[in-house]
């Protein structure tokens, strides 16, 4: 029942998709990537089409995935904007 | 770059080399010909080249890689000769087989992997809209509730106000049908958490999506995140279908994962009986729903119509 509303949503994606995003998709992990769905958020039991008790809401905060080991960016980093930018965006990648 | 375009001075962008070396058998000489291109000052200009001509250079291999990509050091006006040699020699091989085992380290194996103010993307979509989405979340992130207190009571029918920038859609609240996402949604409209934001994805036809503080549309692409710092469970009901135009349902990447996105649909939808927890429908306005501006997140894409306040009111 879910995989329809995947469907969907790869339909809703469709009508976006051509923005000249990059195509590569990213590789399989050896190691499972982070979710930014907690755990605890699947236990709440799924509720099917025939109506059941209320559901209820579960404590999911914005969790990002702070990484502390990233080295940080010296002087033989590949750097393009300005040092002072509000943002630092590291992208790690090949061209392949 | 859209990047650099959407954020001009804001943005610092860092590029370190993960060739998948198991995979991609021309990770690493692509990667050597950026290094030797940085040494004469021009590693920004070869990374684009690169990526410009993927389809070019990607059947190639052995001499004919190589000689494609001195091709590529003179088209950039290098000391080819120097260029050349580097590569040949293997000059920076070892540097960047190095970093790249410090990289998997921490598990970054997936390619490309981003992050941004030390915080990792979680691989929501590679559009650069969505990407930048997640930027502005990390700059600015939105306020958080533990709790979803009780602000609507059930015996009572409720109706909903849209004011927005086109002018008002009216929707009834399913406070029997669906008690507890409705009584969310009129929460974080009582908070204050739809005002300003944008219908930032609208099909004629299909639907009017808003309530992303992003005003991006990560859940478009399967993955939604807890953006109010909650999950409501699922109600669907064999008694609130997508039988008509103006059925107001939350929208959701996954099961029992509603939030604060929400839609207005043009047509029946029967696909999504069953899918989506409707919360509502509209009872007064829907020339105003069906006249917001048509768009969806992208570049020169129309500006989107905005909420401006959402209230909610006893009927």
């Amino acid at each position: 029942m879910r995989k329809s509303a995947l469907i969907l949503l790869v339909l809703l994606l469709g009508l976006i998709a051509g923005c000249g995003a990059e195509s590569e998709t990213p590789s399989p992990s050896p190691s499972p990537a982070p979710s930014p769905v907690p755990a605890t958020a699947t236990a709440v039991p799924t509720v099917g089409v025939t109506p059941s008790g209320p559901a209820a809401c579960v404590e999911t905060p914005l969790d990002f995935q702070v990484e502390p080991r990233i080295p940080p960016v010296t002087e033989d980093d590949h750097v393009h904007g300005p040092a002072d930018a509000p943002i630092t965006f590291i992208e790690y990648a090949d061209f392949q | 770059m859209y990047l650099e375009d959407t954020h001009g001075e804001d943005i610092r962008i860092i590029y370190r080399h993960l060739p998948l070396v198991s995979i991609h058998d021309k990770a690493v000489i692509t990667a050597e010909a950026t290094e030797a291109a940085g040494a004469q000052e021009k590693f920004w200009e070869m990374h684009d080249l690169l990526y410009e001509r993927q389809q070019e250079w990607g059947a190639l291999s052995g001499d004919e890689l190589s000689g494609k990509l001195v091709e590529y050091a003179a088209e950039l006006e290098l000391d080819t000769e120097r260029f050349a040699q580097e590569l040949e020699d293997g000059v920076y091989r070892d540097k960047i087989l190095a970093d790249y085992e410090q990289y998997q380290e921490y598990g970054t194996m997936a390619t490309p992997t981003y992050v941004v103010n030390n915080v990792f993307y979680p691989q929501l979509g590679l559009h650069p809209f969505v990407i930048d989405g997640f930027i502005r979340l990390v700059q600015d992130p939105p306020q958080q509730y533990a709790d979803v207190p009780q602000v609507l009571d059930p015996d009572q029918g409720y109706v909903a106000t849209i004011r927005t920038s086109k002018g008002d859609i009216v929707v009834e609240l399913s406070t029997d049908q669906a008690p507890t996402n409705a009584n969310s949604f009129a929460f974080l409209a009582q908070e204050g958490w739809y005002d300003g934001l944008a219908f930032f994805f609208v099909q004629p036809g299909a639907v009017a999506l808003s309530g992303d503080p992003t005003n991006t549309g990560s859940g478009l692409v399967g993955v939604n995140l807890p953006y109010p710092g909650y999950f409501c469970g699922d109600e669907t009901s064999a008694d609130l279908t997508f039988d008509e135009a103006g059925v107001v349902a939350l929208f959701t990447g996954g099961p029992n994962q509603n939030n604060s996105q929400f839609f207005i649909t043009y047509a029946p939808q029967p696909d999504f009986n069953g899918q989506f927890t409707i919360i509502g429908r509209v009872v007064e306005g829907m020339d105003v729903a069906e006249s917001l501006t048509p768009t969806q997140p992208g570049p020169g894409e129309p500006e989107p119509d905005v909420i401006e306040t959402v209230l909610i009111e006893e009927r």
